[in-house]
């Protein structure tokens, strides 16, 4: 079953995150906050099984929701980010690096 | 510190960087950026000279003038001069230093004028500005292939004040000195230098050298000195062997050879295996922990920085190149820079751009377009202008280690000012003394002048309009937070003139916003406004008030619920019935404080809904069916008029300085039309024979209520008697406040 890491990069300032895959909660978290020295707040990770997974992420008291559609076959990296009132993802099949 | 780094203490390592011909230099080349010092014997009697120049500026070249009144005790004054050398910022900078209290900081952008002469603007002040009223500096040179031989003389003039003329003498080509201390966890070595040229993907232009961090930072502007460093043992990172911020911040106070509770120029870098992160972490500077930020900062040999492209066509050298670009990127963070594309984030003072694509060594490599071969192929191994500007030019205080915290005021561009601004913005407080009780809400008064010989449009409403204003308020030890005002006003776009001389005024609620309450807490805060008009940015002095410290444990016990959102709403609002829970505490704030200032206004905003009749939208459910309905509450006039009697005509004077004059007026108005519309014009006219006499008799630091308003005082108590004559009081005050400063000396 191939790796899905989901990291909470920009924009999150002690915000609640909820993230759900194909409907189920996989990630709850309150005071997720982004280190602004490093880029990165926080992240969590699953094996999921092959195929279309859908990744719904909200954050609730900015009235924030975005979902994406991914297609599993490979160990998958998406960055999560706030920026100018949006959840803004990207997808890499690389490991993120913060600096 | 600041001593040791004189131009003829300067070690030979340090003068390799240095324009290459800077010590056999002839005098016409000889580069005259760098630092430069008074000179305190020619600056003998601190007290003003008056109709005389204090020191002797013949043969300069320039056009002699008289010295300033000049009051402060000048006890040193550093001048940086930024026009040659490596990625000039054409730019000077100053620094006065008499007490802590009246320390001056100004930044000016300069253009050349002549042969070892510019000009320029004032753009940034910071500190006691009011001493230091100068919009404009021109500065002559006076190069020498002899460092002691070489001067600037500085014409300070503008902002109404007799010109000031400052000779200063060269001191040293850096503009600040820094200490770095490289340490290493057992079995690590510290990257320190590289090879420009190792790597093929470098910009053709590169120079092939064997750059090293210390230059890197040299060429920023600073002298480096080196402490030896060490080796800590990886013990201290616990059995993972994975260092985490804390188990870093504990070996920097063990390890370090400066080490100290302080701010000061100096750095501690650690080269590490990994941080707890693991491998995504290729460094930090951890030091957000305790007082005293940005002191250390970490780099990890093991991490992905360590791992080369597939393919790369020279991995070593990659690695060797990022590691050193690592260092350099977090050695930037304790210098307070943020990342390229985060520099609008935070506290800058003025707005910052995003940089996204900068080739710097504070954006990352593989986030530009193009990724990092993009990024290296045209990377010179530098940091961007803005960045420079802020590390040579800004407030020692945002900049050096240890003192400003992390992100706070990291980093600022330029105002948009005008060099001949024709409009003057004061901020002020009602008040003598600008002390604030504990809750009681703030208002301050916004002053906007036309200080042009020519008349100017301005927008109507400039002064209420917050999307044209950048409100910051910093409490001292704290970082600056952004005023989000509950309130935007849609409305359009209106101009008006205001005539040469001629001022409006507004009132502005600070206390409280979408942020939660910025003004709370006991202690100093500086507040400061910012107005954009017509693409140009108006900034106000810095307004320095306190706030006191509760009286007792009810004050204290009630400001747990006084400091939420549904009061503050209501206070900047002027009432809700809606939000019932703020209203009770209102309620309980009249109860029990009644003596205090945070009562008055608190009958305020629980009188204004009472006043009249009130709509209010409600869902209900109607045969089962929700739906939702407009209610009319109908006025409470008798007990709005109890509040504000108790509020507004039992203690006028606490009155107009608690709620400041605009706003105590504007509530007066307010209240007496209403009563005098339900038919009792005694009682009116009582309200605005009252609201004259107190206006009347207020003086501010020596300030009166222009004449003009006083009059219209009396038009309204008049008009009362003749309802034709009555006009809708403005709630800005504006306008109605707009009085020609020549027109009176009284405010």
């Amino acid at each position: 079953m191939p790796l899905l890491h989901v990291a909470f990069q920009e924009g999150f300032e002690a915000d609640t995150v909820a993230v759900y895959i194909d409907g189920n909660e996989a990630f709850r978290k309150d005071n997720v906050k982004t280190r602004l020295q490093i880029g990165y707040a926080d992240s969590f990770e699953n094996f999921l099984p092959e195929g279309s997974r859908t990744v719904n992420i909200v954050v609730p008291e900015k009235n924030l929701s975005q979902t994406v559609q991914l297609q599993l076959t490979a160990a998958t990296y998406l960055g999560v980010s706030i920026e100018q009132c949006n959840i803004n993802c990207k997808i890499s099949d690389q490991p993120f690096g913060y600096v | 510190m600041a001593d040791e780094f004189s131009y003829v203490n300067l070690p030979p390592e340090q003068l390799v960087d240095l324009e290459a011909s800077q010590l056999q230099a002839s005098a016409i080349f000889a580069p005259a950026s760098g630092l430069y010092v008074s000179q305190p014997n020619l600056i003998s009697n601190p007290t003003p000279v008056p109709g005389g120049s204090a020191i002797e500026v013949s043969g300069t070249g320039l056009e002699e003038m008289a010295d300033a009144s000049y009051p402060l005790p000048i006890r040193r004054e550093e001048f940086r001069l930024d026009v040659d050398g490596r990625n000039p910022q054409m730019t000077a900078s100053g620094t006065i230093s008499g007490s802590m209290a009246s320390r001056i900081h100004w930044i000016a952008k300069l253009i050349a004028s002549g042969p070892s002469k510019w000009t320029g603007w004032i753009w940034y002040k910071d500190g006691a500005v009011a001493s230091f009223p100068y919009t404009s500096v021109q500065i002559q040179a006076t190069r020498s292939s002899i460092p002691d031989q070489r001067m600037v003389t500085a014409i300070f003039s503008g902002g109404g004040a007799p010109n000031r003329v400052r000779r200063l003498r060269f001191k040293s080509p850096y503009f600040h000195s820094v200490n770095f201390e490289f340490d290493s966890a057992e079995g690590e070595n510290p990257t320190l230098s590289v090879n420009s040229h190792a790597h093929p993907n470098h910009p053709a232009s590169l120079p092939s050298e064997n750059l090293t961090i210390q230059k890197v930072f040299q060429r920023a502007g600073f002298y480096v000195t080196t402490s030896p460093g060490g080796t800590v043992p990886v013990s201290g990172a616990g059995p993972n062997a994975r260092w985490s911020d804390q188990e870093m911040h504990d070996a920097m106070q063990v390890y370090w050879s400066r080490f100290a509770n302080k701010s000061q120029w100096a750095l501690w870098v650690f080269f590490a295996s990994l941080h707890e992160m693991g491998t995504g972490l290729g460094g930090i500077m951890f030091d957000d922990i305790g007082p005293n930020h940005r002191q250390g900062t970490a780099i990890f040999n093991d991490s992905f920085v360590a791992t080369a492209p597939a393919g790369d066509a020279n991995p070593a050298a990659w690695v060797q190149r990022m590691i050193f670009w690592t260092a350099c990127h977090e050695m930037g963070h304790s210098f307070n820079l943020a990342h390229s594309w985060q520099k609008s984030l935070g506290t800058p003072w003025i707005p910052l751009a995003d940089e996204p694509e900068a080739r710097s060594f504070m954006n990352y490599p593989y986030g530009v377009s193009g990724g990092q071969t993009a990024f290296f192929a045209d990377f010179q191994y530098r940091f961007t202008d803005s960045e420079l500007l802020f590390m040579r030019h800004a407030p020692e205080r945002f900049v050096q280690m240890g003192n400003a915290d992390w992100f706070d005021h990291h980093g600022f561009e330029e105002a948009n000012a005008s060099p001949e601004p024709s409009l003057k913005l004061e901020l002020r407080a009602n008040r003598n003394v600008n002390l604030f009780e504990f809750m009681e809400p703030a208002t301050l008064e916004l002053k906007l002048t036309n200080t042009s010989s020519q008349p100017c449009m301005v927008g109507e409403n400039v002064l209420s309009d917050c999307d044209s204003m950048t409100v910051i308020i910093k409490k001292d030890g704290k970082p600056a937070r952004q005023l989000l005002p509950y309130v935007r006003h849609c409305v359009l776009p209106k101009k008006r003139v205001l005539g040469p001389g001629v001022s409006i005024y507004d009132s502005l609620f600070i206390s409280a916003g979408r942020n939660g309450w910025d003004l709370a807490e006991p202690g100093k805060y500086t507040i400061q406004v910012a107005l954009h008009q017509e693409g140009e940015d108006i900034v106000s002095n810095p307004l320095s008030l306190r706030v006191a410290p509760p009286r007792g444990y009810e004050e204290e016990l009630l400001a747990q619920d006084f400091y939420s959102d549904d009061v503050g709403r209501i206070i900047a609002l002027d009432g809700s019935y809606f939000l019932e829970k703020g209203n009770d505490v209102l309620q309980k704030v009249i109860e029990r404080l009644a003596d205090r200032r945070v009562a008055l206004h608190a009958r305020v905003a629980l009188g204004r809904v009472l006043m009249q009749d009130y709509k209010q939208l409600v869902a209900e459910a109607v045969d089962g069916r929700k739906s939702v309905a407009v209610r009319l509450r109908s006025a409470q006039l008798d007990t709005a008029k109890q509040h504000f009697s108790a509020a507004l005509y039992d203690k006028p004077e606490e009155a107009a300085v608690s709620l400041g004059h605009i706003d105590y007026k504007w509530y007066m108005d307010r209240i007496s039309d209403c009563v005098a519309q339900q038919g009792d014009v005694e009682y009116a006219t009582r309200m605005q024979q009252q609201l004259y006499q107190v206006m009347s008799g207020r003086r501010v630091n020596g300030r009166g209520i222009p004449e003009g308003v006083l009059q219209r005082i009396k038009e309204r108590r008049e008009g009362y008697g003749h309802p034709a004559a009555m006009s809708e009081p403005t709630r800005a005050g504006a306008w109605m406040f707009e009085e020609g400063v020549e027109a009176t000396t009284l405010h």
